[in-house]
């Protein structure tokens, strides 16, 4: 499959801050990510930012965040 | 121009932080929208968290909090600790920043104690044992000690390590005003041993004027995390949350980031990684030496605190002209100091300076013993121009 086709997944993340470690993170590790803003009605407490990464990575980034302390809520697949 | 007033803020600032402030001024709202310039904002904002984490040894980028200015930061988090009242504990060296808000605090029913902060090492250190063991004794719930670590108005350093040991000890948040020293020598917050670290762009870390940051341990985080929020507003994010959010650092960023002036002390940061702190406290301690051995014997001038130890701006008084007068006629040859009580007159009391305050001369690394010759000369020119230089 070519990136272009890859099946995204976000992870939405409590602050900007915890997005930003997140980020950092999941890059200096090859899991690339990006930050974006969730879309509309993906969290009931209103606008939101996320992580954007491949699914495939996705059970890993999980891990590799909650190892690190950064805080995330809902899994958007 | 000489200026001489880098204890106010620092002159000049290096090529970087122009640039910086610059790039910042071109970058969207951090944090506030999704396209590319908001984005390109909050990754410079995070970028400058990281760097100040790093460099301070704060635990987290989420326990280095922006705020306008080191003033702010102190406000916030000597109310927030006292919200529901208590007792705060502050040396008696300390600036208006810590001692306004400490007695605005003492008028909605709290109490200040205060210790003696200036002086020999023991005595500053049995001074702040006995104040706790007062407050103690008279049954008072001490919560939270602010000490500067650098005097703003003399060469007096507090001993911190041993200040927080004794905070630890005694189950009290201890928060340092590090306005003078950041930027002077290095600073780490868990080497210190601190709940705090305050200080603010414009002084030493050569940023400009409008921001200001607080480093904070996990202890002082969780506290800040569970009291109600002096300041409300935008976050960027769970904006249909009738809180803040419940994270620091944006459960205390209301409102949008002064980015370029945040930017400008990042860059400050990095101009003093470059240096390092060897160079600059070096440079510092020989141009204070240089200058307090020629003003000692010129006559009409005292030199004031000379006894004390540490780093710190140099100060002294005319005997027979009113200081005022004096920095003014400075000033007219183009000799930048700071007469008066430098918002300290606390310390003013505290050192014997009372009322009238003094005049204060406070150095970067970019001056130069050339400059403080010719200070020197024009100094002993105006004194004996106004018959003062008996």
């Amino acid at each position: 499959m070519n990136k272009a086709n890859e099946r995204k997944c976000i992870i939405a993340m409590s602050s900007m801050t915890y997005a930003m470690r997140g980020e950092t993170l999941l890059n200096n590790n090859r899991l690339y990510t990006r930050v974006i803003k969730l879309p509309k009605g993906s969290t009931p407490k209103g606008c939101g930012y996320g992580l954007e990464l491949s699914c495939s990575f996705l059970e890993r980034a999980v891990q590799m965040l909650e190892h690190a302390g950064i805080k995330h809520g809902i899994v958007l697949r | 121009m000489i200026y001489f007033d880098n204890g106010a803020t620092t002159l000049p600032k290096p090529d970087g932080v122009f640039r910086a402030v610059r790039h910042a001024m071109g970058l969207g709202n951090p944090g506030r929208g999704g396209h590319n310039l908001s984005l390109q904002g909050a990754r410079l904002l995070y970028s400058v968290r990281e760097h100040f984490c790093t460099h301070f040894s704060a635990p987290s980028p989420n326990h280095v909090c922006f705020f306008y200015s080191a003033t702010e930061a102190l406000n916030r988090v000597m109310k927030s600790v006292l919200y529901q009242g208590g007792t705060v504990l502050i040396s008696d060296m300390e600036h208006n920043a810590v001692r306004r808000p400490a007695l605005s605090l003492a008028r909605r029913g709290g109490t200040v104690c205060y210790f003696k902060g200036h002086g020999r090492e023991e005595e500053i250190v049995s001074s702040f044992g006995a104040a706790v063991k007062e407050a103690h004794r008279a049954g008072r719930d001490v919560k939270l000690a602010v000490f500067l670590h650098t005097s703003n108005i003399c060469r007096q350093t507090l001993p911190v390590k041993k200040l927080t040991d004794l905070c630890r000890k005694n189950e009290i948040l201890s928060l340092v005003d590090c306005a003078q020293a950041a930027g002077h020598l290095p600073l780490h917050l868990q080497d210190l041993g601190a709940d705090g670290l305050c200080m603010p762009s414009h002084k030493g870390l050569f940023g400009i004027a409008g921001a200001g940051v607080l480093l904070c341990s996990p202890k002082l985080k969780d506290t800040l995390e569970q009291v109600p929020t002096l300041v409300q507003g935008g976050a960027g994010s769970a904006s249909l949350e009738e809180d803040m959010p419940l994270f620091l650092p944006e459960r205390l960023e209301a409102g949008t980031p002064g980015l370029p002036a945040i930017a400008s002390m990042g860059a400050g940061l990095s101009f003093i990684e470059k240096r390092g702190y060897e160079q600059i406290s070096g440079q510092l301690s020989m141009l204070y030496k240089h200058c307090a051995d020629r003003l000692m014997h010129i006559q009409g001038i005292t030199l004031q605190a000379s006894e004390l130890r540490g780093i710190g701006p140099l100060l002294f008084t005319a005997d027979h002209m009113d200081n005022a007068v004096l920095s003014d006629a400075l000033s007219a040859r183009g000799v930048c100091v700071r007469e008066g009580l430098h918002c300290a007159p606390l310390a003013h009391d505290s050192i014997g300076t009372g009322r009238d305050g003094g005049i204060r001369v406070s150095f970067s690394v970019f001056n130069t013993t050339a400059q403080i010759d010719r200070f020197v000369c024009i100094l002993k020119e105006e004194l004996c121009a106004a018959g003062a230089c008996r």
